[in-house]
């Protein structure tokens, strides 16, 4: 039975985490609109070095709406003191994220999905003012209109509140030019640029024109993203079912090697029914029965402790782990036929019970 | 001819040990008639609880034929069988065999348990009317453990009636017990076979219990003599337990 919860509560957790993670990350994927312009031999976004002619070059071309431009970096103190993040995504840092004030307006969506829950986006005359993520407004106190100092000894008003998410982790979003500086980029350098097209059907061809015009460049759409993290999902998920049918395979060899023991203890029982009447389909029935009921007790013990877990782990994890009616079933399924197999061999054991040697066996 | 109950000819049961074969019977011969008390006799090794196997359908034997009510059971497949003990037979062990688990009125339960025939509600009923009757109509909800020897076999009488078998097949029936609820336990089933007209073919060491006119056969070297009480003790067959 322990082999049986403990493989239920494997695979309940494993596969929520996958479910948990990829939800999470298609929700602010898939909320994303437009395509993503970075520097072709960055490995990533953030080690991407673009100068900002690009926004016109790249609003050049037949279809864009606009060229977003945007700096990544790191924000390492806040007000005099070391910054402090929340979340395994951003391993304890603060992500320092730069959009420029004049043209965010023009953005179509919100920045991965994330909107403004208290105070509002940026409008052009923003110069020191500042976005913040709700760990950081919690953490640090902060409420609209409070002042945040940031690495350069500057006080940032603070003008929105980001809803939590939990996927970025923490964050705080300044004004273009105050993140190139804070950044240390370049004058005219930015990081990324987000292009979002007039016709969301143009995405696609639009990202290949702009690797064809500018080799330079890397476009890739957001939905093209989400497929490409889907890809990796999919390994894990792969990885995540080799885990849990090892474990389900665990569970069945505790329930034959649990129910041949029991089964053993009692041979002279099921001699002594054998003897008073009872048919070996009797036998196989109780015997299929006891183990079918193991595997319901076990599966329903099972699934409790791993949605308590599961809960208790979501307070702590940077994304939450995800428990669907359908892991439910399929765990439940799981172990009843881990059950009606793990039955089976000891049953066929008990029906070779020899009635004479069974009753003369002390 | 009506009369006879179990009749086996020429029985043989030959088990193979290692290279040797055993001969426990080599052509044994017996007749019991309906409604009898008939003791089997016979020092260790001799063959009696294999021929009881035989006669309690639950054992093929070698050759040799054993029929019941006239039919033909030693060619009997194991399923055929199993409904031969549920409908005809009664057993009772020496060591009383009971489901250690289950209380003295589940025990008694436990033949019919699988028949679809018989309602829950009916075989309760059943089953602590026998335990009345054995004696027991206090003890029906306590487990083996908490019972006496004596009260055990008197659960395991109680099992042995529940499916109303026509024999009862008793293997050493007071050999684990005192000779006065040995004694007792005679008793009871001699007041089964007198009320209930049960046919009862008892294997036993224990000679005191067999009356003078009691139906006793002698068996030994695998083959059935009849013979009686008197003549068990004249040939020095006496009292208790022999050396096993």
């Amino acid at each position: 039975m322990l082999a049986l919860i403990v493989g239920i509560i494997t695979i309940i957790v494993l596969v929520s985490a996958t479910l948990g993670v990829k939800s999470s990350v298609s929700n602010v994927m898939g909320q994303m609109k437009g395509i993503i312009v970075y520097e072709h031999d960055a490995a990533d976004v953030p080690y991407s070095h673009l100068s900002s002619d690009y926004e016109e070059k790249l609003e050049d071309i037949r279809g864009v709406r606009v060229a977003l431009p945007e700096i990544y970096g790191m924000v390492r103190t806040i007000d005099g003191k070391k910054a402090e993040g929340t979340g395994s995504f951003t391993a304890g840092m603060v992500m320092l994220v730069g959009l420029d004030p004049k043209k965010e307006r023009m953005r179509q969506g919100d920045m991965y999905g994330i909107g403004v829950e208290e105070g509002r986006k940026f409008i052009s005359s923003d110069k020191y003012a500042a976005i913040i993520s709700k760990d950081i407004a919690d953490n640090y106190k902060k409420n609209i209109g409070s002042k945040i100092e940031l690495d350069d000894g500057k006080k940032y008003t603070v003008i929105g509140i980001l809803e939590e998410s939990s996927v970025l982790g923490s964050i705080i979003v300044v004004p273009l030019d105050r993140a190139r500086e804070l950044a240390h980029l370049k004058e005219d350098e930015v990081n990324s640029f987000t292009v979002q097209t007039k016709n969301p059907e143009d995405e696609k061809r639009i990202a290949t024109l702009i690797k064809m015009k500018y080799p330079e460049l890397e476009a890739i759409t957001a939905s093209q993203a989400v497929e490409e993290t889907e890809d990796i999902m999919g390994i894990m998920d792969l990885f995540f079912y080799v885990m849990a049918s090892i474990s389900l395979i665990i569970a069945g060899i505790g329930i034959v090697n649990a129910m041949l023991m029991s089964v053993l203890e009692r041979t002279k029982e099921f001699g002594v029914l054998k003897a008073v009447g009872w048919e070996n389909d009797d036998l196989l029935k109780l015997i299929i029965e006891e183990s079918i009921l193991i595997g319901v007790v076990g599966g329903i013990i099972g699934i409790i402790i791993s949605v308590a877990i599961v809960e208790i782990l979501n307070n702590y994890m940077p994304f939450s782990l995800l428990i669907t009616k359908e892991l439910i079933g399929e765990a439940f399924l799981f172990s009843v036929i881990a059950g009606i197999v793990g039955g089976i061999y000891p049953a066929w054991r008990v029906t070779k019970i020899d009635p004479i040697q069974a009753i003369r066996g002390e | 001819m009506n009369d006879v109950v179990i009749e086996a000819k020429n029985l043989k049961k030959y088990y193979k040990m290692g290279e040797t074969i055993v001969k426990a019977l080599r052509g044994a011969n017996i007749k019991i008639k309906k409604g009898s008390f008939v003791f089997i006799v016979g020092p260790s090794g001799s063959g009696k609880s294999t021929l009881m196997h035989l006669l309690g359908a639950l054992d093929h034997p070698t050759g040799g034929s054993v029929k019941m009510d006239g039919k033909e059971i030693s060619k009997m497949d194991d399923w055929e069988l199993s409904m031969i003990r549920r409908n005809k037979v009664g057993f009772i062990f020496q060591t009383f065999n009971l489901v250690p688990s289950l209380t003295a009125l589940d025990n008694v339960k436990l033949p019919l348990l699988t028949d679809k025939r018989i309602s829950d509600e009916e075989l309760t009923a059943r089953a602590i009317k026998l335990l009345k009757v054995v004696g027991l109509g206090h003890r029906i909800y306590h487990t083996p453990n908490e019972l006496s020897g004596g009260e055990r076999q008197r659960v395991a009488i109680a099992r042995a009636l529940i499916n109303n078998p026509e024999i009862i097949l008793a293997d050493e029936p007071t050999g684990e017990l005192d000779s006065k609820t040995g004694a007792e336990i005679f008793e009871l089933m001699r007041k089964m076979n007198k009320e209930e007209g049960k046919t009862f073919i008892i294997v036993t060491h224990d000679t005191e219990y067999i009356k003078h006119n009691d139906t006793v056969y002698h068996i030994k070297d695998g083959v059935i003599k009849e013979t009686s009480k008197r003549e068990l003790e004249k040939n020095g067959m006496k009292g208790k337990k022999e050396i096993t």
